[in-house]
């Protein structure tokens, strides 16, 4: 029994990790890829969800936008500045998060997509207004989503014109023949000048079909073992838990990412959307991401008894996914409580870190905080759902 | 003394006993599932696992395969603890379900590949394997078709194959005949004789008891409890079975309907049960039999009843029995 133990005990973790896979998660895996080939319907569902939901979705869904990031780069620091942003806020269209202190550290805000809409005023902008020139405000607006760069294009130009109002009127200067505003809003829309509605709900959408594909791919699989009771067989074998769930888990992996880049090949075919960042990045974030759709899936089968049941459960966790991601409505808008579901479903910073990509060229260092938290996701769910896997086999 | 009983349960386990179940009891709960179940069986023996679903057999069985940890007692399976080492365990045992745990999308070589690989099988020895078990059974002329359209019977030896190709000293076998039909059902047993031959130990729980009575031994489990183990034999001749001083008896006469309600009337007669045309029930060992035969002519109608001593069948023993543990609780 000794001599055993001190054998075992030598093995170097290579050895320990490559049997691993030779005796636990191959097996498995092989098998899952036959299950896949021999199962049209895993492969037409596989194929059909991307095309699907691409042609579906391309419409917009258009819904009213409060509290906007909004960053302010007040270069005038005046009364007139100050009454401007107030009243900027008091539309319930912006909500002023953070003051910067140079027009690079602005844009940085909008390609991380901290800020949606940045505010420049310029230095001189009580000055002229106070001897009734017209000043200007620039506005950077983030146009990932439509939507909100629609609507705080169309309230920030209100905004300037009523303000012109109030001043002139308090003056009594105002003639009729300066009609003109006073204050001049020139916005400028970034990485999606021309406003698509398809720019803000395609990348979004990648997130759902990636999530949706692993997530209940895998899960019948799963479940379907439980219902034939081969489930039930492999346990009296010496695969353990870990090597069983790593092998049923790593074809949907591979479905997931090929479906993910079929995806990214229709959206440049079919609706012209150029990815601006690095596609390696973007490849990375999904391979990140899946790990905590299945983690979820293998959730749901240890608690499914069948396949109709596991198939509900995916589409009831789905919803919020849809809903409360950020992926068709606004993120800003929502009550603190829904926001704070939002932000704990890993797909809503999957979609996060795509729309930044995709649209805004964002780099890693933009996008640290999404990834960590995926990360962070990834191996919480997965390690948890593994531990309760295992105890539902017990 | 309690160390020194555990060295005896191994000395003797290692000798000649492959399973040994000592006081195995599992609780979920606050509900005892399995009560401290003891048996051994020894190398090549077929022994049947009986009893009532629900009565705990599968949870034995899960116990004995090292996928359930008892809650206490000790569970050996070629003297090595399920307890401690459930993967080396599950090496040395083969398991076939009810459900047969094959997958029908996949052809009956690729289903036998499969659990040759689960179990670590070399590539080569996977293959020498599938070539030497699908001759045993005679599935090789369906090597290519898919394990969903194979029938009943066939499906049993399929799941048969697979439970054995990594060559496990013992064999479970969970209602393996359930639902097929009797040639295949004959087919199989004698496949499970050829197993027991060549060495293996072999667990098989069933509901028909002339399965049963093809066991080297039976154990009778019900309500969590083994309330009877030992051969056909043994079972059959148990003097615990009636009250002292009684014995079963059969009796032919007819009308059979009318001697079935005239004895089920009388005290001295218990147990009473119709088969066919004959009639099994309970009387005194003293009885006098022409008297009773006269009796009953008389209260019947009948002509010439016959009565003689008969030795109860394992299902009497098991009703008997049952009847007998739900007196007691």
């Amino acid at each position: 029994m000794n001599n055993k133990n001190e054998l075992t005990g030598q093995r170097s973790l290579l050895d320990k990790i490559l049997s691993f896979w030779n005796e636990q998660v191959k097996p498995i895996m092989l098998k899952e890829w036959v299950h896949i080939f021999n199962d049209s319907t895993t492969l037409r569902i596989a194929v059909m969800i991307p095309l699907l939901q691409l042609t579906i979705f391309g419409f917009g869904i258009n819904d009213e936008v409060r509290d906007i990031k909004t960053f302010i780069f007040d270069q005038d620091r005046s009364k007139a500045s100050s009454q401007f942003i107030q009243k900027a806020e008091a539309t319930t269209y912006f909500k002023i998060k953070k003051e910067v202190h140079s027009k690079k550290e602005l844009l940085g805000s909008l390609v991380c997509g901290e800020a949606s809409v940045g505010i420049i005023i310029p230095p001189d902008y009580s000055r002229k207004i106070n001897s009734n020139r017209k000043a200007q405000i620039q506005v950077l607006i983030d146009g990932s989503d439509s939507n909100i760069s629609n609507q705080s294009q169309a309230a920030l130009e209100q905004l300037g014109s009523s303000i012109s109002r109030t001043v002139r009127s308090k003056k009594r200067q105002g003639s009729l023949e300066t009609q003109d505003n006073l204050i001049d809003v020139r916005s400028r829309v970034l990485f999606n000048p021309n406003l698509e509605t398809t720019y803000q709900i395609i990348p979004g959408l990648l997130g759902i079909i990636v999530f949706l594909v692993t997530s209940f791919l895998c899960c019948l699989s799963i479940v379907g073992e439980k219902e034939r009771g081969t489930l039930e067989q492999l346990l009296v074998t010496p695969l353990t838990p870990l090597g069983l769930m790593t092998g049923k888990v790593i074809p949907y992996l591979c479905i997931g990412f090929v479906d993910f880049n079929l995806s990214l090949l229709l959206m440049y075919l079919l609706f012209q959307i150029p990815i601006q960042g690095s596609i390696l990045l973007l490849e990375l974030a999904t391979i990140i991401f899946m790990f905590s759709a299945l983690g979820i899936s293998l959730l749901i089968s240890s608690v499914a008894k069948s396949q109709p049941q596991a198939t509900q459960l995916v589409f009831v966790q789905m919803l919020p996914s849809i809903l409360l991601s950020g992926y068709i409505f606004p993120f800003e808008p929502m009550p603190v409580f829904f926001r704070a579901i939002g932000y704990m479903l890993p797909v809503t910073h999957f979609i996060m870190i795509a729309r930044g990509i995709i649209l805004r060229g964002a780099e890693l260092t933009h996008l640290i905080v999404p990834f960590v938290v995926l990360i962070v996701y990834g191996v919480i769910i997965f390690g948890f759902s593994v531990k309760i896997f295992k105890k539902e086999i017990e | 003394m309690k160390e020194v009983k555990e060295e005896m349960i191994k000395v003797s386990a290692t000798k000649e006993n492959v399973i040994v179940a000592d006081k195995l009891t599992k609780t979920f709960g606050d509900k005892t599932v399995v009560k401290e179940v003891s048996f051994k069986v020894a190398r090549g023996v077929i022994f049947g696992f009986l009893g009532p679903n629900g009565a705990g057999k599968s949870t034995v069985i899960r116990m004995l395969c090292g996928v359930l940890k008892p809650t206490s007692g000790t569970g050996l399976i070629e003297g090595i603890d399920v307890r401690k080492s459930s993967t080396q365990v599950r090496r040395s045992v083969g398991y076939v379900s009810q459900k047969f745990g094959l997958y029908p999308d996949l052809t009956v070589k690729q289903n036998l590949e499969f659990y040759g690989r689960v179990y670590g099988l070399s590539d080569e020895r996977i293959k020498y394997k599938i070539d030497e078990l699908c001759q045993k059974v005679k599935l090789t002329p369906y090597l290519l078709n898919k394990a969903a359209t194979l029938s009943g019977g066939w499906k049993q030896r399929l799941a048969l194959a697979c439970a054995i190709l990594h060559e496990p000293s013992v064999l479970f076998l969970d209602e393996p005949t359930a639902g097929i039909d009797p040639v295949a059902r004959r087919e199989v047993w004698d496949l499970l004789f050829d197993l027991s031959t060549e060495g293996i130990t072999l667990l098989v729980t069933t509901h028909y008891m002339d399965e049963a009575e093809r066991c080297h031994r039976v154990g009778y489990i019900y309500l969590s409890e083994m309330i009877a183990i030992g051969s056909t034999d043994e079972l059959t001749n148990l003097s615990s079975l009636y009250p002292s001083g009684y014995q079963q008896f059969l009796i032919q006469a007819e009308p059979i309907m009318k001697v079935y309600a005239l004895l089920n009337s009388i005290e001295q007669a218990s147990n009473v049960t119709l088969f066919g045309k004959n009639l099994h029930c309970v009387l005194p060992e003293n009885t006098n039999l022409d008297q009773m035969s006269a009796f009953i002519s008389q209260n019947t109608g009948a002509q010439n009843p016959i009565i003689q001593k008969n030795r109860p069948s394992l299902e009497d023993v098991f009703v008997i029995l049952t009847r007998k543990q739900d007196g007691k609780s």
